[in-house]
């Protein structure tokens, strides 16, 4: 038995090993498989009945956070979730601790760019989830995939709905079987949803969750849209929402014009907001580097902010330099035209500070390597300090932070024009 | 003759105020700054205006005048 285990572990970490190595999209894909390989592990083998068990995943937990420490405790969390049953847990979780039925357990905020293929994942759990891990993560990969790749959908979403292909936010609400699609300044318009004025900005619309299988499993996702009844959920007003200074180095929401700066809607949390013009900046001088297979490299500029408790960045402006870069590391080789730009914002009152660095890893993917990590510990310590990686041949972008232990986590982040 | 300038710290907006004196090098007042926001001195350049400061450069050659402001920029590397 003992040895059983052993070969099982042994399996696993090779796989884990392999997977946390990749990207965030080859990551999903990956859980998936493994997910898979352990049930299929564990219907086979004599193992079976332990597999399940608490002693045997506490082992599991413990090695692995032996071994890769704090950056896999989450992916451990996720493991074990995905072979739970899940709605007892749930029915006696929201008894306990919620006594509105209508409050969400489980909600992932998905930030997708159709323009530039970018995709990125928030959740924003508030209890146990109702449905397995394993099966988000199908979910989420066939979203993504419908979403980036279906060319069907991209002229759906651009012709029939009349809004411009750039960030599309979704909220998958699995315990509440709710999609709710947004554009932060546009409505997507449906047949059955009566025309909107410019004051029903924020509003969404509701997918219910046999809508979500039927949407999953059909190959004709416009028919889908067109056919289905649709319920407008309005979302509240967040400009209401108490804001608070945090000190005087930091901007509260109200000080920002609406032009400049989105509302914090509950489909727009995030910790980092990326204006269009920087996010534009930071891709197209990768992507010019990146076709000569060298790095870039620049400084992300703007303000924090505090909201709710929360501190948040708002990404105006990046600036960069003549650079001395190879396709492996980068450097500034001078600062003159940068010291020309932000001469220009000290003129200009812009008052802006240092949020961080972008550089680029071409066909590296995304990740911190040691240098990385030693230039964020030295020169970008403070707590809203950022290190943005792009990598230009993958179409791959990631933002990330240390934490208490100097491992890189990755962030969540919302462009907006 | 001494003078009194001001440092910017870039990471957080926050300002110091330094009296220098002519033969001062651009290196140690970088020192004296990172030093004052805890931050290490090797990695970081002074921007004047346009101009970026560093090195051995005399305070009394940079063309720094009382009242000036310069800021303190981080100098990073990045590496696969």
């Amino acid at each position: 038995m003992a040895e059983k285990f052993e070969e099982f572990f042994k399996e696993f970490e090779v796989k884990l090993e392999d997977i946390l190595s990749k990207s965030t999209l080859s990551l999903k894909k990956d859980l998936v498989s493994l997910f898979e390989s352990i049930t299929i592990k564990a219907s086979t083998d004599e193992i079976k009945k332990d597999i399940l068990s608490k002693s045997i995943m506490k082992e599991i937990e413990n090695r692995i956070r032996e071994k890769y420490d704090e950056k896999v405790n989450v992916l451990a969390k996720e493991i074990k979730d995905a072979l739970k049953v899940k709605s007892e847990e749930t029915d006696k979780f929201r008894e306990n601790n919620t006594s509105n039925t209508d409050e969400p357990l489980f909600n992932f905020i998905v930030n997708v760019n159709l323009d530039t293929s970018i995709f990125s994942g928030r959740e924003k759990s508030k209890g146990i989830a109702p449905t397995s891990k394993e099966e988000l993560a199908k979910f989420l990969m066939s979203l993504e995939e419908d979403l980036i790749n279906s060319e069907e959908l991209r002229n759906f979403i651009k012709d029939d709905l009349g809004i411009e292909l750039d960030t599309l936010l979704v909220e998958l609400n699995i315990d509440k079987k709710i999609i709710k699609y947004q554009k932060e300044e546009d409505i997507i318009k449906h047949d059955t949803v009566k025309e909107s004025d410019s004051s029903d900005r924020g509003q969404t619309v509701e997918i219910s969750r046999d809508d979500l299988t039927i949407y999953q499993e059909s190959q004709e996702k416009l028919g889908h849209f067109k056919e289905k009844e649709q319920n407008i959920d309005k979302e509240e007003d967040s400009s209401k929402e108490p804001v608070s200074k945090e000190n005087n180095q930091s901007k509260s929401l109200s000080s920002f014009p609406s032009k400049d700066m989105p509302e914090l809607t509950p489909l727009s949390i995030a910790d980092v907001y990326i204006s269009h013009s920087a996010f534009k900046m930071i891709m197209e001088h990768c992507g010019k580097m990146g076709k000569k297979n060298l790095e870039a490299l620049g400084f992300l500029m703007g303000h924090r902010f505090s909201c709710e408790g929360g501190t948040y960045i708002d990404i105006e402006h990046v600036v960069t330099s003549d650079l001395d870069a190879s396709s492996v590391s980068v450097k500034f080789k001078d600062f003159g035209p940068m010291f020309k730009d932000l001469y220009k914002f000290e003129k200009e009152g812009k008052d802006y500070i240092l949020l961080g660095w972008y550089h680029s890893h071409p066909g590296h993917t995304c990740f911190l390597s040691e240098t990385d990590i030693e230039t964020q510990k030295r020169m970008f310590k403070k707590d809203y300090q950022i290190a943005l990686v792009v990598d230009p041949i993958h179409h791959d972008m990631k933002i990330y932070r240390l934490d208490a232990y100097d491992q890189y986590v990755e962030i969540s982040y919302s462009i907006y024009s | 003759m001494s003078l009194r300038i001001a440092i910017r710290d870039a990471d957080t907006g926050s300002k110091v105020e330094m009296d220098l004196e002519q033969d001062n090098t651009i290196e140690e007042v970088i020192e004296s700054a990172a030093s004052y926001w805890e931050k290490e001195a090797g990695a970081y350049v002074l921007r004047y205006g346009k101009k970026v400061l560093r090195g051995q450069t005399k305070i009394g050659i940079s063309g720094i005048r009382e009242g000036d402001l310069l800021e303190l920029i981080p100098d990073p590397e990045g590496g696969f």
